[in-house]
């Protein structure tokens, strides 16, 4: 999928761990675990806003659009 | 799920059955292909009323025959997805493949009847009737079973996908 998220580099650069920004958005570590590895098919604003919120940042820090030409070079 | 104990005990009962008249065919087929004689027994398979026994509607109840186990296994088939649908396996791949081929199989069973009585009543009879009438052939009910069938599994495969697309939605 060309969508990248960003959401381990940015749980990296504010030192928090997955566990603790699952339990404050309110979502399941399992949820959270399927976002970060690139798994998940979509994801709903309210979850966005909450991520947002929590760690500070724009929707452009967590997601990302890599083209698949990128891939074949 | 009473619906589904219904249709399960009526498509077991059917399947019990279907199983005592296969026994009796291959049974009747030995019979027919060894000339060992029908004596005054009606040999009718899927309407097809034989009355000439030669080479040639050895064979063409010989296809009948093969048509009529189709039929049967995708009774069987249809078995094994009402057995995954009781155990709410509902969007399985099994499920999907299963109403796939039960659709080719059926579409391929209305053929093969459909062609072989054609044969027999205009080779055999001479006799070529065009009828209207207000009731279905069981070849177009079949053959509209069996895509009935296909687009089923299509559906399912389109549900499959939206349910795995909601499950991984965050």
């Amino acid at each position: 999928m060309p969508i990248i998220v960003n959401l381990d580099v940015m749980l990296a650069t504010r030192k928090m761990r997955s566990k603790d920004l699952a339990e404050k958005i309110g979502i399941t570590t399992a949820n959270l675990s399927i976002l970060k590895s690139g798994k998940a098919k979509a994801i709903r604003f309210s979850t966005l806003e909450a991520i947002c919120k929590e760690l500070d940042c724009q929707p452009s820090d967590i997601l990302e659009y890599s083209s698949d030409k990128s891939k074949d070079i | 799920m009473r619906k589904l104990n219904i249709l399960k005990a009526l498509v077991d009962l059917l399947w019990f059955f279907s199983m005592i008249s296969v026994v009796a065919m291959l049974v009747i087929m030995v019979i027919v292909f060894f000339d060992i004689g029908l004596g005054d027994f009606d040999f009718n398979i899927n309407g097809v009323q034989i009355e000439i026994l030669d080479y040639g509607t050895k064979f063409l109840s010989l296809i009948l025959v093969v048509s009529y186990l189709i039929v049967i296994y995708c009774l069987y088939l249809f078995r094994v997805v009402l057995k995954y649908f009781y155990r709410l396996k509902v969007f399985d791949e099994v499920v999907l493949k299963n109403f796939n081929k039960i659709g080719y199989l059926l579409i391929t069973a209305a053929f093969l009847t459909g062609v072989t009585s054609t044969i027999y009543k205009v080779y055999y009879m001479s006799k070529v009737t065009v009828a209207f009438n207000f009731t279905f052939s069981p070849f177009v009910l079949l053959v509209c079973l069996g895509l009935f069938f296909m687009v089923l599994s299509e559906i399912f495969g389109i549900s499959k996908k939206l349910k795995e697309e909601n499950e991984l939605t965050i």
